[in-house]
């Protein structure tokens, strides 16, 4: 009985209680003044997790937005299009996103949640060409469901047209 | 005595971006933005992302395309059960 209970009470010991939880509450002070911590996380894959990097431009339902160090916290739904990641040393990414969140919180911690984003080099002008054609044509024909899908696939083919060459 | 651990909760992240029905021009009156044209046509966010990522996946170059492809197949057969029998499968890609 007592070993039970010994056993039980070290494992209570080693879960986070109340008072040790208050010691191990993440501070501000983590990230570099002049930079944002970046995580761009797909279902599928992580591109970045918690890097640090100078500026981060968002193509948002309401507008483009850049977003540097100190950021005042939001949440931004964005539209698809183009995410610019200005890293430590001056290179640019840019990836092309699907659309999905973008979350700045307290802190500069910026994380953006997307279903697809690819980088810009990995797309064809060709496929990008012939799915613009064909959602042109669907957009005015078919069924009303059909009709709102190609205009969601328009919204996306004309974003990519603007950026693959 | 037992100290049970404090409850720590953790917001769900779908919590934090579910906009439910809320129209959008409803929440920014100085803003007409039009951004729900499928949601007046009845489909929901979910349906809008698929259908984004659907294009996208669709635009890569071939290398890169094969691969995003795999991750449009969705396999489920679902079947109601009633009175502790099968009932028949239901095709869950079709949309209704």
């Amino acid at each position: 009985m007592s070993a039970l209970r010994l056993a039980t009470r070290s494992v209570l010991r080693s879960k986070p209680t109340a008072a040790s939880l208050r010691g191990c509450v993440r501070t501000y002070a983590d990230v570099p003044a002049d930079k944002i911590r970046l995580s761009l996380t797909l279902p599928h894959q992580t591109i970045y997790n918690s890097a640090d990097v100078v500026q981060v431009n968002l193509p948002a339902v309401t507008g483009d937005l850049g977003v540097l160090a100190s950021h005042v916290p939001t949440i931004e739904q964005l539209r698809p299009g183009v995410i610019d990641i200005v890293e430590d040393g001056g290179a640019t990414k840019q990836f092309f996103i699907s659309g999905g969140f973008a979350t700045v919180q307290p802190g500069s911690l910026l994380s953006i949640n997307a279903i697809e984003a690819y980088p810009v080099e990995d797309f064809s002008a060709e496929a990008i060409r012939t799915q613009l054609a064909e959602a042109q044509k669907n957009s005015t024909s078919g069924s009303e469901i059909d009709q709102v899908e190609a205009k969601i696939e328009l919204e996306v083919l004309e974003a990519l047209s603007a950026v693959a060459k | 005595m037992n100290f049970y651990p404090a409850k720590v909760v953790v917001p769900s992240l779908p919590s934090l971006f579910f906009v439910s029905n809320l129209h959008p021009i409803s929440l920014c009156p100085y803003i007409a933005i039009t951004m729900s044209f499928w949601k007046d046509a009845g489909l929901t966010y979910n349906r809008y992302a698929a259908i984004a990522a659907r294009a996208t996946r669709r635009a890569l170059k071939d290398s890169q395309r094969i691969q995003a492809e795999k991750r449009e197949i969705v396999e489920i057969r679902a079947a109601k059960w009633v009175d502790g029998k099968q009932g028949e499968f239901k095709d869950t890609t079709k949309r209704e």
